[in-house]
């Protein structure tokens, strides 16, 4: 985990969407993009918890249970993400999950 | 409400590891109340260095027992094969209780491989203690506790059928109260506010003391109930009545093929005379020893502060002198204590162990002879003089005159010895200044406060290791101390400015009027020339921070002791930052 305190001095930063008139006319992202910067800055946020809820489920139960479906490691990439590391982030998305 | 004091023997999450608490983790109030320097990191020795033997634990549980009668002594052990004998030892040693800490136990901050790879679970460990027990006709002096991971009314049934009268829940109560589970334990990043000194993240904390009341109120409700299907009435009646337990017959796991369980479920039978559960108090034998006359003969001055002067004879089975009268200052007058010197006492003989031993603010122990190991253990506030009997012809600075382990875990108060003390000298001495004349292997070692000034040879090597805090002085007339020393963190120095010097000549000329020491004297007749030959022991982490807190405390802004130290944290971090930056 790249920031202990994060959580404590980067506050919560959300995308914004897109004007919904707009979104009827076209099949492209809902959300707008953020700096890249200000991403790694939102990835310091992940506390890196013991029982890492958004990451640990068993997948025959998935998503009745918490947790990511295909158990992607969502706090590692968290941290690469926050130090920058975008290729080794995709690398390790990829070992977890085929889509492209 | 009882009081419990607990020996943990082994620590279940770091056997053998110890504690290290970082320096920028030490703030003004932890550093406050460890009794150390904020910004100086705390070193936490993985053994007791004052036990490393069974005897050394029996003198620990006395010593605790004379410094509070009404507490219950526990020992906390870990659940392994072969604790069932170390129980039996604690037992004997007169402990009230005893603990078996399963494996499951300890989720909180400790690294990953002391959480998988130490202990095994508790059922093993109790189960072999509470037959080592009952076999060896102990079970009915002493009280079984368990913990590790117990969630449920079953566990604690089980646990009881098993040979444990009493439980302990932990991660359980902290859930109950909104613990996460985070692992941040030693962060101080808590998210829940439980494990955290951080105000904003406190604020956070939504238990509530009726929570946790409800919660043991549903623990003991349902072993109750499971107490009535069983049909026992108490909870002596069902301690160690295994055959109401049987191992579950559709766990078809290939793993548990061929374990055999009958081991675990055996039932201890008690002889006529014993019981299963702890029906017998402890002898403690602390009924007939000299602080009880030292209590009465002071009364005056435990009531209303007059001075008193005692002398009695002490000998070597005179052990852990001082605590218990220690004891009734601290009930009535805190940790304040009575002013200096209001209780002298004359001791003359050879004093057993734990001479002095938490010896609070108020008394001044002159002890004419010798005494053995343990020498003012957590000395607290009291001033303590040794010499050797006037009739003595040995020389003073050339023998041993008090044991192992003197000032172990002193906080505060004088001592001054006219000899040599034996091996680990000060070990975690966190405010007491000591003048001696030599020390033995591992001088003042994981000291963090206070004053050594050692008038003699270090003897042995390893002198300051883990020394965070604190200053020691050494006479080194032959120059042979600085290979003797751990340099790790600490460095030498000389005695270079007039105020140290001063305070150092006061101290020795102290030194001499209380014992009459030769070595003092020879000194003290041509200090100026002398005082070269003292080398200062300085830990470099300790003398920076003095450095900030004598720049805050010169500025003048700042007037109690805590601002200070407050704002010389803040500096330390800053320095970090910017250094980082």
């Amino acid at each position: 985990m790249g920031n202990p305190t994060g959580f404590i001095n980067v506050g919560r930063a959300l995308p914004t969407e897109r004007k919904a008139d707009e979104r009827l006319i076209d099949w492209l992202e809902v959300y707008e993009d953020i700096p890249l910067k200000d991403v790694e800055k939102q990835a310091s946020r992940c506390m890196d918890c013991g029982v890492p809820f958004c990451q640990s489920a068993k997948s025959e139960f998935a998503p009745a249970v918490a947790g990511c479906p295909v158990n992607n490691v969502i706090p590692e990439w968290n941290d690469l993400v926050y130090r920058g590391r975008w290729k080794d982030a995709v690398e390790l998305l990829h070992k977890t999950n085929n889509f492209p | 409400m009882q009081t419990n004091y607990k020996l943990k023997w082994h620590k279940v999450q770091n056997q053998g590891e110890g504690g290290q608490l970082p320096g920028d983790k030490v703030d003004a109030w932890i550093g406050k109340t460890r009794g150390s320097t904020p910004g100086v990191g705390l070193i936490s020795p993985p053994p007791h260095h004052d036990i490393y033997s069974i005897e050394d634990l029996s003198q620990l549980i006395f010593d605790l027992k004379n410094a509070n009668r009404e507490a219950r002594v526990n020992v906390k052990l870990v659940s392994e094969a072969g604790v069932g004998t170390i129980a039996s030892g604690v037992s004997k040693a007169y402990a009230d209780v005893v603990l078996i800490a399963g494996h499951d136990g300890g989720t909180g901050a400790s690294p990953l491989s002391s959480i998988k790879h130490t202990g095994l679970p508790w059922e093993l460990g109790l189960a072999e203690t509470h037959q080592t027990l009952v076999r060896n006709k102990l079970r009915s002096r002493i009280t079984v506790q368990t913990d590790g991971q117990l969630k449920t009314p079953r566990d604690l049934a089980i646990a009881t059928l098993l040979g444990a009268e009493e439980y302990g829940m932990a991660t359980t109560a902290l859930v109950v109260e909104g613990c996460i589970m985070m692992r941040k334990c030693h962060l101080n990043t808590c998210p829940v506010g439980i494990a955290t000194q951080d105000k904003g993240l406190r604020d956070k904390f939504t238990g509530r003391a009726d929570i946790l009341v409800n919660f043991f109120t549903m623990m003991a409700e349902g072993l109750r109930e499971i107490m009535a299907e069983l049909g026992f009435k108490s909870i002596d009646e069902m301690v160690g009545q295994t055959q109401c337990l049987k191992p579950r017959s559709d766990v078809d796991h290939w793993k548990y093929k061929g374990i055999d369980l009958s081991p675990l479920l055996h039932k201890a039978e008690s002889d006529e005379s014993e019981t299963l559960y702890q029906s017998i108090a402890q002898k403690h034998l602390i009924d007939d020893i000299i602080d009880r006359n030292m209590i009465k003969d002071a009364q005056a001055a435990l009531d209303s502060q007059q001075s008193v002067e005692l002398e009695y004879d002490v000998i070597n089975t005179d052990r852990t002198v001082g605590a218990m009268i220690s004891n009734e200052i601290s009930k009535k007058y805190q940790a304040e204590g009575l002013p200096e010197n209001t209780i002298k006492v004359k001791f003359n003989g050879s004093a057993g162990q734990s001479f002095g031993c938490f010896s609070a603010k108020g008394l001044r122990f002159e002890l004419e002879g010798d005494a053995n190991d343990y020498f003012g253990k957590g000395l607290s506030g009291a001033n303590l003089v040794v010499y050797p009997s006037k009739q003595a012809k040995f020389s003073a600075s050339e023998n041993i005159l008090i044991g192992n382990v003197a000032f172990f875990g002193a906080t505060s108060g004088t001592a001054f010895i006219r000899g040599v003390a034996g091996e680990r000298f000060c070990v975690r001495n966190s405010g007491a200044t000591a003048v001696v004349e030599g020390v033995g292997d591992h001088g003042c070692e994981y000291m963090t406060g206070g004053k050594a000034v050692i008038l003699g040879s270090t003897g042995g090597r390893n002198f300051a290791a883990g020394m965070s805090g604190g200053v020691a002085y050494v006479l080194d007339k032959n120059k042979d101390f600085a290979p003797k020393c751990n340099m790790e963190m600490v460095s030498l120095e000389t005695v270079d400015t007039d105020a140290e010097s001063a305070e150092l000549k006061a101290l020795i000329t102290e030194h001499f009027n209380a014992t009459g020491s030769d070595v003092a004297s020879e000194l003290l007749e041509n200090w100026n020339n002398n005082v070269k030959h003292f080398v200062k022991v300085m830990p470099v982490d300790y003398k920076r921070m003095q450095g900030y807190m004598n720049d805050v405390r010169t500025s003048g802004n700042f007037e109690s002791e805590y601002d200070i130290a407050v704002k010389a944290f803040d500096i330390h971090l800053n320095n970090i930052a910017s250094a980082k930056a």
